[in-house]
């Protein structure tokens, strides 16, 4: 499998001297295509900084990042090949990154408010100067991927919790992104409907996007291929599923 | 765990051999619980022993017809309408081993949390593909799954419990006492008593 | 950090509140600044307005000085009271003015007297001849002082002269310096504090000692309206005599009786109604602008503890509490900005009324600060003060506590947009029919001060009624704006329909701009009417650069050289064109007084008077003389007409041309006639001259002469006679618009050659008094801090959203284009809206108190496209280049990256 996120020795340190938080450290991982990682860990185990750095929102660290684009060469949009790391980026650089490359969901959603679903979801297109009228039919074309179809001129406010969260999914793999960053996605929903937002994302990861999830919810991280537990700024852990029902039968007879 | 009632209500519906009756218990209940033909053929005994079972006659192959008695039928509504009890809770082998090992010396409780977790944690990933790919199964069968699917979570919740309890313990074993301490000496006494 | 804190016995809206205000100071300090601001300027406009209002006592102290009280000569001519009252009413008989003899027989036995006589003249400084008042009294004498107050210097002696402080500032005049009377130059020897009247505005005053050589001189000039008048120290006679005293031609003056008419020290503001309505609407408009830009500042605020609130108003707090939160605040902040305003307003209009005394720009009667002006200060800022808090918590008894915090936005109601223009169709036919009403008055003459008062301020209250209304549609004007903007690209659409979804911060700040703009229009269009009023009005001597000098009027004086004359101006200012005008030699002013003059019918139409073709036509400039006697190559200085040969056949056949049918009779000819009217009489004696053929000629614009004869015409029929020859008078036209120094030097020039003569040089209207100008200026700061104010306050609330755009990839250069768009559409629509309520509020007012529309100033689209272009570029400016990323919401709460996990 050929890696999509790669993380090597990676830590970040806040505040200086006696105030120093040390939010990560030396931190080592690998996301390949299509590979779906839950990281687990309490609160202050450095999840949200992690998925920070991922997602070129945080060039503070120290140790290397690397995140490998799409490697086939169909895209229009002139975009490097080669492997990047997000603190050798410039502000615009990093803002690029963020709008070609990766895609972030966080808890409370953030829709843009005064734009429809459809617009929310071509969003980083139209801020990378894609043409409305090509933006708007690949967002569309993102919209059915995630079961939106017959919603997409409503308003944040006129959508629930859970299509507003399919809505930012969306807007997260609009444009051929295949490196997703959820920050407790299910967070603000009841079970049910988060189990459908665990599904979408199991799909996309299905269908070739890497998706990187931080959660504390056990059964929604188990939706995922590789569970990372984290605890204090360390990986310590790493669990994978075998992916074969018959063993736990056995395990039950007797 | 006692098969006396399932094979009850299986007999509600109509009465049945049984080797048939171990199958559809099987097949019910996703053969998470095979069960053994001389145990079925037990429990049937003592079934008709009291009275909640009838014999019926052999068939050509040898094998006897079973049907279910009036009281039997009480018996099975009775099971059904109240809650399975838990006084004798089975014994929970993970619960004593982290008894056990939070005050022996030299055993890193974080670590055997960790490892069992990761354990807990693979085993719902299976049983989460297993209910996935099982999407148009029999209700019944899922809400099995997704009941051990339940129970695991609780594991891993309790194990996330057991690491933050045993962290905060130590911490404040190493914390040095406040000079307020030493003055409400007495008040922590009572205190300390009563918690 | 203040830290006051309550004690907790107070109810808990007010600790809550108190609290939220002290934890947010800078936006409290804000709030004060905005009330404070516009509060102060309107105290400090009425303490400097009425400062330069006379009151009795003023008036007094300035016309009497300390005396008692003044005798005065006074006239009322047979003609005066044919055609118009004399000033002392009840007078049926002609009156002959008292010399100074008689009034100073009428001084009582042991009483001390002081005589002043005064003429309009000229003075010399520099060797520059300006125009002013020329006295010559005794300054020094007790009497005299509160009138004369010595300022610098010393008084004078011997040949010593006075001058004022108008005189010294203007043209630089300092004890020591000489001052040019008749031929001969005079020291000065101090710098007096003297106006003449009361209220007016600062005139050049030179005196001079009773026995000075000057005063001789003074006296023998002839003139009416400056007769002398003597200061007594005492024996005044009762009022029941003055009508006997005015039937001697002397008019009386007490300072008991005038002191007793009325509250000697209460001033009027303003001189009739209008001022007063200026001012009332003024204040109106100031504070409904306070009132919204500090509700806006508190709305915006109001942002962080929306929430706060929901949380309240769910564990079951009343919108009452609610809505007394934040009155607390709106009363403190109005309670600590009424306290600044009023010593920031003092320390303003003392500082406007010292430099306005030292440049002597007006007549300041002293600071005038009522007491209950800052009581009625103070009330309104608290007024505002909790009126502007009521901007916030205007929905706040409405807040639903789970949309608030879901945050839902609803759409604006439609109705009460409907209310709003429904206000704004009332407003403009109400103003309609008092117009109607006021011009039905004005054609029957019936419309007496009283009654323009009421209706100047029924129109304003009319046209006022329609700001609430524009104010109400608002949200509608939003809801366009979103729903334009929706086919517009990101940027646009982004800012516009957040415009239209966020209305608690959109409302106010649109309010506020209307507001601004509204006073700022307001004030640029009265101003801009003013000065249009100055140049309508103006009346117009010549065309824009010329020089008329006119012959000297007395009979058998001297002919003017035009040729010299050409000389000396030409020496000042360059002169492209020049014609000698011949006028008739039989007018001219006799030595006994009276005057012989050629009558033109002048039909009562525009002009007032009748038999004297110099009067009110405002088409014709009055400084050419009324009949010109020449050739045809006269008609293009004349009528701005190109000559045909048959004006000059018709010249040259003995007939006249005519630029006027005013001096036409009522059978279309024109008829001249001789009348000399000796001194005070009321007939002359009158001789025909004969009937000319007459030829109209339509001017192009201005005419100069109405009448237009050949030499040969004008001796024909006696205009001219040998012993009586045409009088030249010269007509150039100058390079350039000269400066008021060149029009000086060239009145210095032309005196010199002959002191009789009048010189009239035409540089075009007044440009507009500084006052008019600081008015302007100061509105347009004032607009200036409230946009700069609510777009950084509008911009600084946008920041979560900036920050989800940043984390998405969207630089800085979108999120300032995002602010800057929102701002333009905030800006555009405030300011339309503002500017047109400002043009229909100065068309109402001026429509009903002037009986004309106004022409509304070009200016005021200025303040169109400035207002919102300037918005944006401090919105553009004010947008921080990285706050959005340390903003980046990575948990959904706005946090520094890595704060939580």
């Amino acid at each position: 499998m050929t890696p999509r996120l790669e993380l090597v020795g990676v830590s970040r340190t806040f505040g200086v001297d006696e105030l120093a938080v040390p939010a990560l450290r030396n931190v080592s991982m690998q996301a390949d295509e299509g590979e779906f990682v839950a990281i687990m860990g309490p609160s202050g185990s450095g999840k949200s900084t992690l998925l920070a750095i991922c997602g070129c929102l945080d060039v503070g660290y120290s140790g290397e990042v690397l995140i490998h684009p799409k490697n086939s060469g169909g895209g229009r949009r002139a975009r490097s090949v080669a492997p990047m790391d997000p603190r050798t980026l410039s502000m615009a650089g990093l803002a690029r990154c963020r709008r070609q490359l990766v895609g972030l969901v966080f808890q409370q959603y953030n829709l843009v408010p005064s734009l429809t679903a459809l617009e929310n979801i071509a969003l980083p297109l139209e801020l990378d100067g894609v043409p409305v009228r090509k933006a708007r039919k690949q967002a569309f074309d993102a919209l059915t991927a995630v079961d939106l179809v017959g919603l997409e001129d409503r308003f944040a406010d006129q959508l629930s919790g859970g299509q507003q969260q399919r809505v930012a999914i969306a807007r997260g793999i609009v444009g051929d992104r295949r490196l997703l960053l959820a920050d407790e996605p299910t967070g603000a929903l009841d079970s049910h409907t988060g189990e459908e937002i665990m599904e979408v994302l199991r799909a996309r990861a299905d269908a070739g996007t890497t998706v990187l999830m931080v959660t504390h919810d056990a059964r929604h991280a188990a939706w995922a291929d590789r569970v990372v537990f984290l605890r204090d700024g360390r990986i310590v852990d790493s669990a994978e599923s075998i992916s074969d029902p018959s063993v736990l039968l056995a395990e039950h007879s007797a | 765990m006692s098969i006396k009632h399932g094979l009850l209500s299986l007999l509600a519906e109509g009465e049945n051999y049984g080797y048939q009756l171990k199958q559809e218990f099987e097949r019910r209940t996703g053969s998470t619980w095979p069960l053994n033909i001389g145990q079925v053929y037990t429990t049937l005994d003592r079934l008709v022993r009291d009275g909640l079972v009838e014999r019926g006659e052999e068939n050509a192959e040898g094998q006897v017809r079973y049907e279910i008695t009036g009281a039997g039928r009480t018996e099975v509504a009775a099971w059904f309408a109240a809650p399975v009890s838990h006084d004798n809770p089975p014994r929970n082998e993970l619960a004593i081993k982290l008894a056990l090992a939070v005050h022996s010396p030299g055993i890193d409780v974080a670590t055997l949390v960790q490892t069992q977790r990761r354990a807990a944690m693979e085993r719902l990933q299976d049983l989460s593909s297993l209910r996935r790919s099982s999407g148009d199964a029999d209700l019944a069968w899922l809400l099995v799954c997704e009941s051990m699917i339940f129970s695991v979570e609780a594991e891993v919740r309790w194990l996330d419990h057991c690491e933050s309890a045993v962290a905060k313990a130590r911490r404040k074993a190493r914390q040095r006492p406040s000079p307020l301490d030493s003055a409400r000496e007495p008040h922590a006494e009572t205190s300390r008593s009563g918690s | 950090m203040i830290t006051l804190t309550p004690g907790s016995r107070l109810p808990l809206a007010w600790r809550i509140g108190w609290r939220d205000m002290t934890r947010d100071w800078r936006r409290g300090a804000l709030v004060v600044v905005l009330i404070m601001i516009p509060l102060a300027l309107l105290i400090g406009v009425v303490i400097a307005g009425t400062s330069l209002q006379p009151s009795l006592r003023d008036e007094v102290r300035v016309g009497l000085g300390s005396a008692a009280g003044k005798l005065t000569s006074v006239e009322c001519s047979a003609q005066s009271l044919r055609y118009a009252s004399c000033d002392y009413s009840g007078a049926t008989q002609p009156v002959e003015p008292a010399t100074e003899a008689e009034l100073l027989a009428r001084v009582p036995a042991g009483h001390h007297s002081v005589v002043e006589r005064a003429v309009f003249g000229s003075f010399a400084v520099d060797g520059l001849s300006y125009q002013g008042r020329l006295v010559a009294t005794d300054a020094a004498d007790p009497l005299l002082r509160g009138r004369y107050d010595l300022q610098s210097g010393a008084w004078p002696t011997g040949s010593e002269v006075l001058v004022n402080e108008a005189v010294a500032v203007r043209y630089g005049v300092a004890p020591g310096d000489s001052v040019g009377l008749g031929d001969r130059e005079y020291p000065v020897s101090g710098i007096v504090h003297h106006h003449p009247w009361a209220g007016q505005d600062p005139t050049p005053v030179v005196v001079v000692g009773p026995q000075h050589p000057f005063a001789a001189e003074l006296a023998s000039v002839p003139s009416d309206s400056y007769g002398p008048v003597v200061y007594l120290d005492g024996g005044l006679p009762p009022v029941s005599d003055y009508p006997a005293w005015n039937a001697d031609g002397i008019g009386v003056t007490d300072r008991d009786v005038l002191l007793g008419l009325d509250d000697p020290d209460s001033v009027a503001l303003g001189t009739g109604g209008g001022a007063g309505v200026l001012v009332l609407m003024a204040t109106a408009a100031v504070m409904l602008m306070a009132i919204l830009v500090a509700g806006s500042a508190m709305a915006i605020g109001a942002q962080r503890v929306r929430r706060v609130l929901a949380l309240l108003s769910a564990t079951g707090a009343r919108p009452r509490m609610l809505r007394t939160i934040f009155a607390v605040q709106g009363l403190v902040l109005g309670a600590v900005a009424a306290v600044l305003a009023i010593p920031v307003a003092m320390a303003g209009a003392g500082v406007f009324l010292a430099i306005a005394d030292h440049w002597q720009w007006a007549q300041v009667m002293g600071f005038r600060m009522q007491s209950t002006w800052g009581l009625a200060g103070g009330a309104t800022a608290l007024l505002a003060g909790t009126l502007a808090s009521a901007v916030p918590g205007f929905r706040i008894g409405a807040v639903d506590p789970v949309r608030a915090l879901s945050e839902a936005h609803r759409q604006a109601r439609l109705w009460v947009a409907l209310v709003g223009i429904g206000l704004v169709a009332l407003s403009a036919a109400a103003v309609v029919v008092v117009a109607l009403r006021v011009d039905r008055l004005r054609a029957a003459r019936a419309l007496t001060d009283e009654l323009a008062f009421q209706h100047s301020i029924a129109v304003m209250v009319a046209a006022g009624v329609a700001i609430p209304g524009v104010l109400l549609a608002i949200p509608l004007a939003l809801r366009g704006v979103a729903a334009v903007s929706g086919r517009t690209p990101l940027v646009w659409r982004m800012a516009g329909r957040d415009l239209g979804r966020s209305r608690h911060r959109s409302v106010p700040v649109v309010a506020s701009v209307v507001a601004g703009s509204l006073v700022a229009g307001f004030a640029v269009a009265v101003a801009g009417f003013t000065v249009d009023q100055q140049v309508v009005g103006h009346q117009w001597r010549a065309r824009l650069d010329e020089a008329i000098v006119s012959p000297p009027e007395a009979y058998g004086a001297k002919q003017l050289d035009p040729d010299a004359v050409l000389g000396a101006v030409a020496a000042v200012v360059p002169v492209t064109e020049f014609h000698v005008l011949l006028t008739p030699g039989i007018t001219g002013s006799l030595a006994d007084g009276g005057s012989s003059v050629v009558n033109l019918e002048v039909l009562d139409r525009s002009c007032r008077s009748l038999s004297v073709a110099v009067g009110d036509c405002p088409e014709r400039m009055w400084a050419y003389p009324s009949i010109v006697i020449g050739d045809v190559d006269l008609v293009p200085v004349l009528a701005g007409v190109p000559a045909t040969p048959a004006m000059r056949d018709h010249l040259a056949s003995g007939g006249a041309l005519t630029f006027s049918d005013l001096v036409l009779d009522s059978r279309g000819n024109l008829e001249l006639s001789h009348s000399v009217w000796p001194r005070g009489a009321d007939t002359g004696t009158e001789h025909r001259l004969g009937s000319l053929p007459v030829m109209q000629v339509a001017p192009n614009g201005n005419y100069g002469a109405s009448v237009l004869v050949s030499a040969e015409t004008a001796e024909r029929i006696g205009l001219v006679t040998a012993e009586q020859p045409a009088k030249p008078a010269a007509w150039l036209k100058l390079s350039r618009t000269p400066t008021e120094k060149e029009q000086a030097q060239i009145q210095a020039a032309v005196a010199a050659l002959d002191p009789q003569v009048w010189v009239s040089v035409e540089a075009g209207p007044p440009v507009g008094s500084p006052i008019v100008w600081a008015t302007v200026a100061i509105s347009g700061a004032v607009l200036l801090l409230i946009v700069v104010v609510i777009t950084t306050l509008a911009s600084g609330d946008r920041r979560r959203d900036d920050a989800l755009l940043s984390v998405l990839g969207g630089g800085p250069a979108l999120r300032r284009r995002v602010a800057a768009a929102q701002a333009l559409w905030l800006g555009a629509l405030g300011g339309v809206m503002g500017v047109l309520l400002a043009a229909y509020l100065t068309v109402a007012f001026f429509r009903v108190y002037m009986g004309i529309l106004p022409s509304i100033p070009e200016h005021l689209a200025v303040l169109i496209i400035g207002v919102p272009l300037l918005a944006a570029g401090i919105a553009w400016l004010t947008t921080p280049g990285r706050a959005g990323l340390r903003d980046a919401l990575i948990s959904g709460r706005p946090q520094a990256i890595g704060g939580d996990g």
